[in-house]
């Protein structure tokens, strides 16, 4: 069995794209924005950086490329999960303190609102998901070769898996009505960390040949469930999206309101 | 559906700080001890221009997402009460404002350690207004000054999220009907509804304090329920953003504080996904 990976991502319309606070990573990674799969199995991690935290996208950037390279069982269990975001806590502080360093040295320390914002942390979701496909090419059979999926959520970043134009798993499963402005995050500050086993999901199931696997940030996947509760199928229009045009299809989803203003960022795994 | 508008900065909103610096501010507010009206009022424009613009803070810049007005009224007069370089400016961005404070202090506070104790932080406390109280109060003066500011800034964002006035008072009038007024204020908007108009009332008369309530039934006094009658009911999300912080609120609920932290509006804003630590 052979999987692609197509990744599209785009700023908050009237926003700069250096102004993309969401962070996505695959290992291994893939050139450009589509690539084949190379192996048995891929981590796909995305992260969603709160818009209220100034330096946001510093942190998703770094959650999603240390859970990349973290280890395969990371994502097996909450506690190894956990591991993971305490050390990339311990280290944030010394990116700050670089950071600020490196400004104060250009002649342009830091202004009293960015050590504000610096003391209270920043945020992000963040969803990484493992996928390891079969080992026979075409095999379905229960408990026979069949592949796997291992998923941690933390917020509203979420994974759609379709199989025989069905949607199987939404993770987390979020309703349309309860997608908002607060979402669970991981902060880098540790004063939460006694409260993230909590809100820490977790979730497993089968990988086979044909399914697809669409990873997106809130707003997407506010409209995918909106779709699949109207009795649509939006993953016919996502599987589409190298042919119909990502700018194209954003702009008039955007302009008709069905997809609300916000960074958009989305990863199709595609298993044939 | 109204106040449903997108806060950018293509888009931005208004905030006015309608300050009170008349000569009875400088009296002591009921149920704080040594604490002075003039006081309370200046931190609490203070913390909430820290909270705004920390609220659109990025790298090395505030995003434009609001335009801010800062009037005072006392003596005969309203208008701008920024000092420093901002001291003749009717209307400034929030990005501006935040780079153009009087002074910025450090103070101390108590902060999490993550092992369940507390560690002492200083931080930096930027201050754009000094407490100042001074002759009589022209505050029907103040609601038609914010009236010409807003008219003109309309007609410039028709169809941005309203303007949000909030007069920080003792609520002891004497120009004439504030009433009037302010429903007059009230009366502008934009397509995505009218101006909210919310009052804190700091007050010597003491008793209980009071947050968003929704009926004049307990406050202590005509200036108090004065006041309460002055004041927009919360638009729905913002009421649902004020029960999640726990006030108790209904569809009457009016954006009006008497005696107590007025800090939580700035929560009630939407510019995006909320900074917030897990609880």
């Amino acid at each position: 069995m052979r999987g692609s990976i197509f990744s599209y991502s785009a700023p908050k319309h009237g926003n700069s794209p250096d102004e993309y606070e969401d962070a996505w990573c695959t290992s291994p990674p893939i050139s450009a924005d589509a690539g084949e799969i190379a192996g048995k199995s891929i981590r796909v991690s995305v992260a969603d950086g709160a818009s209220e935290s100034p330096f946001a996208a510093r942190w998703a950037h770094m959650l999603v490329d240390r859970f990349s390279s973290a280890p395969q069982a990371t994502l097996q269990s909450v506690t190894n999960v956990l591991e993971v975001l305490d050390a990339i806590g311990t280290y944030w502080p010394r990116v700050m303190e670089s950071y600020a360093a490196s400004r104060t040295l250009s002649g342009r320390p830091l202004k009293w609102y960015e050590e504000r914002a610096i003391s209270r942390g920043a945020f992000a979701t963040l969803l990484a998901a493992d996928l390891t496909l079969p080992v026979s090419p075409g095999s379905r059979a229960p408990h026979h070769d069949e592949g796997h999926w291992h998923a941690v959520s933390i917020g509203d970043t979420c994974m759609f898996q379709i199989r025989d134009d069905n949607l199987l798993v939404a993770f987390p499963a979020i309703p349309s009505a309860e997608f908002g402005n607060n979402p669970a995050l991981v902060g880098s500050n540790h004063s939460d960390r006694a409260f993230l086993p909590a809100h820490t999901l977790m979730h497993s199931g089968s990988v086979a040949q044909g399914d697809d696997f669409f990873i997106c940030t809130d707003a997407l996947a506010l409209w995918f469930t909106e779709q699949v509760e109207s009795g649509c199928k939006p993953w016919t229009v996502l599987r589409d999206l190298q042919a119909i045009g990502f700018p194209e299809w954003l702009e008039g989803t955007r302009r008709t309101g069905d997809l609300r203003n916000d960074d958009v960022t989305l990863i199709h795994v595609d298993l044939w | 559906m109204t106040y449903t508008a997108e806060i950018s900065r293509t888009n931005p909103s208004c905030f006015v700080f309608m300050i009170d610096q008349s000569a009875s501010m400088i009296d002591p507010i009921g149920g704080r001890g040594l604490q002075h009206k003039h006081e309370v009022v200046a931190d609490a424009v203070n913390r909430l221009l820290m909270e705004l613009s920390i609220k659109c803070a990025k790298e090395e810049g505030v995003r434009d997402y609001f335009h801010v007005a800062v009037i005072g009224y006392g003596g005969s007069t309203a208008g701008p009460a920024l000092g420093g370089d901002l001291h003749d400016q009717d209307l400034v961005s929030i990005g501006l404002l935040a780079d153009k404070p009087l002074r910025v202090e450090h103070r101390t506070k108590k902060v999490p350690d993550g092992a369940g104790g507390l560690v002492d932080e200083t931080v930096s406390f930027p201050v754009w207004l000094e407490p100042l109280g001074n002759g009589a109060t022209p505050m029907c003066k103040a609601l038609n000054r914010s009236k010409d500011i807003l008219a003109a800034w309309i007609s410039r964002y028709p169809r941005s999220f309203p303007p949000i006035v909030l007069n920080l008072t003792d609520g002891e009038a004497n120009d004439g009907d504030p009433v009037q007024a302010a429903t007059e204020l009230r009366q502008l908007g934009t397509d995505d509804g009218a101006v909210l108009l919310f009052n804190l009332h700091v007050s010597g008369a003491g008793g209980a304090s009071v947050a968003f309530p929704d009926s004049d039934a307990g406050l202590p006094d005509a200036y108090a329920r004065t006041l309460f009658e002055m004041s927009s009911p919360l638009p729905p999300h913002m009421r649902d953003y004020a029960a999640q912080q726990g006030y108790s609120v209904s569809g009457g609920t009016r954006g009006f504080v008497y005696n107590s932290d007025i800090i939580s509006l700035v929560n009630f804003l939407d510019i995006g996904t909320r900074a917030v630590a897990l609880r």
